[in-house]
């Protein structure tokens, strides 16, 4: 059948080509994402970056829980981004960045602007005229950069 | 907010009820001037609205701010039926944290950041860590 070590590229002038004729299936039970080439079988597993998304979103999701807790009550952006979970959240880096568009898709909230802005180093809301723009603009540009499913 | 929640956060507060679900779309200043589709905010973002240049977030900028909106008078929280009155409130740094608008009925309206609108009896009943002291009270003549 296949191997799992390496997936050579026959037409490497066209990488992103071949990689979209690859067949991807998510095994939640292993952590892992199996990429195959259905011209020939052969496979490669990813597992480590199903693992760092997995082990992260408890995290995520208790930081958000304790944060929204503390400060849901307060008008002030100021007074919310101070949050010590807020900026745990922050601390986690990159791989918040999915995890803070899915609430932003679930649970809207101007405060995830300056935590994706700084996190990223975007802002994608730069010229938005509403909350609600602004919102939709994140979650495109979570789309664009493929932080979020199309 | 559960009512719990409410009730941890602001412990003076007595006789209240919730007034509508919650709502991301505007904050405590922006009901306070009667507006429910914008978050009211000095800032140099589009997407949050004031009415002023000035995008610093002090209680003068705030205090301005509903000078415009014909606020001028400052007064007591007692209830004038002639007048409408906005309480606003400073943390304990003197930024501002708070707004309450009084109904026509003399009770008192809030709504929580993010979260629910609620009826209260008086301003000080959210005072405390949350919402610091209620520093000013304006009004204007009610229309």
């Amino acid at each position: 059948m296949g191997n799992n070590l390496t997936m050579k590229n026959d037409d490497e002038t066209e990488p992103f080509a071949f990689v979209q004729t690859l067949e991807a299936t998510i095994k939640p039970e292993t952590n892992e994402i199996v990429l195959r080439n259905p011209k020939d079988n052969r496979f490669v597993k990813i597992k480590a970056a199903i693992e760092t998304e997995t082990s992260s979103k408890p995290e995520f999701e208790n930081l958000v829980k304790v944060w929204k807790k503390a400060t849901s009550h307060f008008s002030f952006i100021r007074q919310k981004i101070v949050h010590p979970a807020y900026l745990r959240i922050i601390g986690m880096g990159e791989k918040a960045i999915p995890l803070i568009l899915e609430e932003l898709q679930t649970s809207p909230s101007a405060s995830w602007f300056p935590a994706l802005a700084a996190i990223s180093g975007n802002d994608a809301a730069l010229e938005a005229k509403s909350l609600d723009e602004a919102v939709q603009r994140w979650l495109d540009w979570g789309k664009q950069q493929s932080y979020l499913k199309l | 907010m559960t009512a719990e929640e409410i009730e941890a956060i602001f412990p003076n507060l007595k006789n209240y009820q919730i007034t509508s679900p919650a709502d991301y779309c505007y904050n405590c200043i922006a009901w306070a001037a009667g507006d429910t589709k914008n978050w009211w905010q000095p800032s140099a973002s589009p997407y949050f609205f004031w009415l002023r240049q000035d995008t610093s977030e002090s209680l003068e900028n705030c205090v301005k701010t509903f000078h415009l909106l014909g606020y001028k008078e400052e007064s007591d929280s007692a209830f004038e039926p002639e007048f409408e009155k906005v309480a606003l409130y400073t943390d304990a740094d003197g930024l501002p944290a708070h707004a309450a608008r009084q109904k026509e009925n003399g009770l008192w309206t809030s709504k929580l950041g993010e979260a629910e609108d609620i009826e209260h009896a008086t301003p000080e009943a959210l005072e405390g860590d949350a919402y610091g002291k209620v520093i000013i009270i304006l009004k204007r003549p009610r229309i």
